[in-house]
């Protein structure tokens, strides 16, 4: 009788949490579209214009939260996020030679492209088959340090162009090229590898000492789960350009709010990262109207607070 | 010796400070700057300018200084001007060279009336007092002409500085004033910034008639994407550099937007 | 030579085993924070993919196993919670659930009371009538020769000394390893190990 009390309490807070963050993502997503609707022309404005930024917001914070839930698992770490392997600074170079050599504004593209390139350098680099989490962290922070230098290089050797290259690269992009039928199908793809391999994180969860059947099959999920993580990092990059912070903070919060089943996890990421991302979207687009202001910094002033909020109150990590 | 030295030192010094009252020396890393100083006839005065600096011709036989982000230290302190002129944003830059002497200019224009202002500041410092007036007053003059040719008044325009993200221009920016000036009204005049970024909805229900492209600015076939309506609208994009630079040719550009009124 | 076992050092050599599986439990191992018992043992069936429940079945495996850990009352209890014995036994509970049928346990009765210590080893002794071979590594000497059924030793100079029975625990086979003097006391059939300054 005690047992099923205590199991119903653990049910019940997490059912609560989750219900809390599906009306925060409802709610956000109906002032997304709805809020300050020019009554005139409002066909135009939601599909070209309220639409995309919301499909754009939904498959960014998804992708982030799940691939920033799959880095911190197999590293151990909560402190690794989805831009580990290098993806930042290879879709800012991608960003910086798509204005420089093509004179082209495909960011989305050319920012993707350079993301799965890195983040293949980088776990080529560190090797497949003596692959290991410190070496990955380390090759990643290399990547990171030479193809940043690499950009500041372009940057500084073009004065005429740097002030629109370091703006771009400085945060989401806010009028993205990629088409949206594409980055749909690319997230449901995301989402389904996401789902057949999400279960396997609860075996990660033990120790990787602790050893029944080998370790080599450990390796194995290792480096898929890498590779799945810089898949939907490269996704978010395509959807709306670097973001930071997403990627720590959710897989935080969802940890928080609902223990460490990865199963719900799963679910929990998804439904945290699209509804801190809906909201930030409707505080940046309609906080300071007709003002934009820049998606990165509301992510952190709508995110921090939360993740503190629930950090000192559960105090476990 | 010590003694002699020092005083021999401190002549010298004192003589070159008193060289320098008569005719003061200029670094400029800010292209309006430069342009107005050989407006004025004071290009002698001009030791270096930047990378950037493009008009007049003659500029580019300066000595190049650097550009907003890097300054040639060891340069400047070979000139050692008296002035160092720098656009209003890099007052950072520059505000550490007053410990070594060098005053920093770093002159505001959120209007035509300032523009003013510091042709005839840069007058007074060059003592070309005289021709800086008659520049005025030949600017003055122009806009009035300008402003005449525009038959169709109260066009409205939407101008584009970026549009990754899409920034524009607002009540604080000079441009806003050179378009009210030509007879336009620029959309954006009831933003309270200099350079916000907009948002596209905003634009939509302002419904522009004709936009203007800041000529630094690419991608334009994005803005499509934000602006769906934009199909009815001219577009244009600003040919050269005259009218994101608050200097002489000032009149030039309310002429252009004059003239898109005609459209 | 643990670690070679399992693979976590590569030799040049190939280690061939008769044992089907081998369990390997290290020294302190680590743990989620907030996972309750049951959690922590069912992570071990999660190794197919698209495998999102656990079958009847495994959970009924997994309840037999608490109930022979001692831990089914406190399944829902977080592991932090537990005490340092407690712990040791759900990983040993982990070994049981893996089928593996050679556990390499290293110290397993480290930073523990007396009586969990004997209990784990109790336990052990108890595995090893279904077929479960543990081999364990100790620094107690006197446990050691309690529950054990066959020893080893490395001396010293790196040789390997092996006897089965108590038959091991000589002076001068301990004087070898540990380079101290020992004396064997023996009461009541029983023996025991004291070191002599």
């Amino acid at each position: 009788m005690k047992r099923l009390k205590t199991y119903n309490f653990v049910l019940n807070k997490k059912f609560f949490a989750f219900t809390l963050l599906v009306v925060i993502f409802f709610a956000s997503l109906a002032l997304c579209l709805f809020y300050r609707l020019d009554a005139s022309n409002y066909e135009i404005i939601l599909k070209f214009i309220r639409f995309p930024v919301v499909i754009r917001a939904i498959v960014s914070g998804a992708t982030l939260a799940l691939a920033g839930m799959f880095l911190q698992a197999i590293s151990k770490n909560n402190l690794a996020d989805p831009y580990l392997t290098g993806l930042s600074s290879g879709a800012g170079l991608g960003i910086v030679v798509s204005m420089l050599f093509f004179n082209s504004s495909h960011y989305s593209l050319f920012g993707f492209t350079g993301a799965i390139l890195t983040a293949f350098l980088v776990i080529f680099l560190s090797g497949f088959s003596k692959f290991s989490i410190t070496k990955l962290i380390l090759i990643g922070l290399s990547v990171n340090l030479f193809v940043g230098s690499i950009i500041s290089f372009f940057i500084l050797t073009n004065p005429q162009k740097a002030y629109p290259m370091t703006l771009v690269l400085s945060g989401g992009f806010s009028s993205p090229d990629s088409s949206e039928k594409f980055l749909l199908l690319l997230f449901l793809a995301g989402i389904i590898i996401c789902g057949v391999f999400t279960p396997i994180l609860n075996l990660l969860r033990l120790d990787e000492r602790i050893v029944f059947t080998s370790v080599a099959i450990r390796n194995k999920y290792n480096i898929i789960f890498v590779l799945i993580s810089a898949f939907l990092t490269s996704i978010s990059v395509y959807s709306i350009g670097i973001l930071g912070f997403v990627g720590i903070i959710c897989p935080l919060l969802s940890k928080l709010l609902f223990g460490c089943d990865a199963r719900l996890l799963f679910f929990g990421n998804i439904i945290s990262g699209s509804a801190l991302l809906l909201l930030s979207t409707f505080i940046s687009q309609n906080g300071i109207f007709p003002l934009q202001i820049p998606l990165g910094v509301v992510v952190a002033i709508v995110g921090v607070p939360f993740f503190v909020f629930f950090l000192l109150k559960e105090g476990r990590l | 010796m010590f003694k002699v030295l020092t005083s021999l030192f401190f002549f010298l010094l004192l003589s070159c400070a008193s060289f320098a009252q008569d005719a003061p020396s200029f670094v400029s890393i800010s292209p309006a700057s430069s342009e107005i100083m050989f407006a004025i006839g004071a290009q002698d005065n001009l030791k270096a300018v930047s990378s950037q600096c493009n008009f007049p011709k003659e500029v580019k036989d300066k000595p190049i200084i650097g550009d907003y982000y890097f300054i040639n230290e060891s340069m400047l302190i070979d000139i050692h001007p008296d002035y160092f002129l720098a656009p209003d944003s890099a007052d950072f830059l520059v505000n550490k060279y007053k410990k070594i002497g060098i005053t920093p200019l770093c002159f505001r224009y959120e209007n035509i009336n300032s523009v003013y202002e510091n042709i005839l500041a840069l007058g007074k410092l060059t003592n070309k007092e005289k021709k800086a007036e008659n520049l005025v007053a030949q600017i003055k003059s122009d806009i009035i002409c300008a402003k005449r040719s525009n038959k169709n008044k109260n066009k409205k325009i939407f101008y584009v500085v970026s549009v990754e993200p899409l920034r524009t221009i607002g009540k604080k920016s000079f441009i806003t004033d050179v378009i009210n000036e030509s007879g336009n009204i620029s959309i954006t005049n009831d933003v309270n910034n200099a350079y916000p970024i907009i948002s596209p909805e905003y634009i939509m229900s302002k419904k522009p008639d004709i936009v203007v492209f800041d000529y630094t600015c690419f991608g334009e076939d994005k803005l499509m994407k934000l602006l769906p309506n934009a199909k009815k609208v001219k577009l244009t994009k600003a040919q050269s550099d005259i009218i994101n630079r608050p200097a002489a040719r000032i009149a030039e550009s309310v002429l252009f937007f004059a003239r898109l009124g005609n459209y | 030579m643990f670690k070679i076992i399992t693979g976590n050092i590569k030799t040049g050599f190939r280690v061939y085993n008769d044992f089907s599986k081998i369990f390997y439990l290290p020294q302190n191992p680590y743990y989620p924070k907030g996972i309750s018992v049951f959690d922590y043992l069912s992570s071990i069936f999660f190794s197919d993919n698209l495998k999102w429940f656990l079958s009847k079945d495994e959970k009924d495996k997994i309840e037999k196993v608490l109930s022979k850990v001692d831990l089914l009352d406190k399944e829902d209890i977080c592991v932090e919670n537990l005490s340092g014995g407690e712990i040791q036994k759900l990983n040993i509970g982990l070994g049981l659930l893996s089928g593996a049928d050679l556990f390499l346990l290293d110290e397993p009765a480290s930073n523990m009371d007396f009586i969990n210590q004997l209990k784990i080893l109790k336990m052990l002794k108890e595995l090893t009538k279904k077929g479960i071979t543990s081999v364990v590594v100790m620094h107690d000497i006197n446990l050691a020769l309690k529950y054990g059924d066959t020893f080893f030793g490395i001396t010293t100079e790196h040789k390997i000394l092996h006897q089965d029975g108590i038959k091991f625990f000589t002076s001068s086979n301990l004087k070898s390893i540990f380079d101290m003097n020992f004396e064997i006391l023996e009461s009541n059939g029983n023996i025991y190990v004291q070191s002599v300054d």
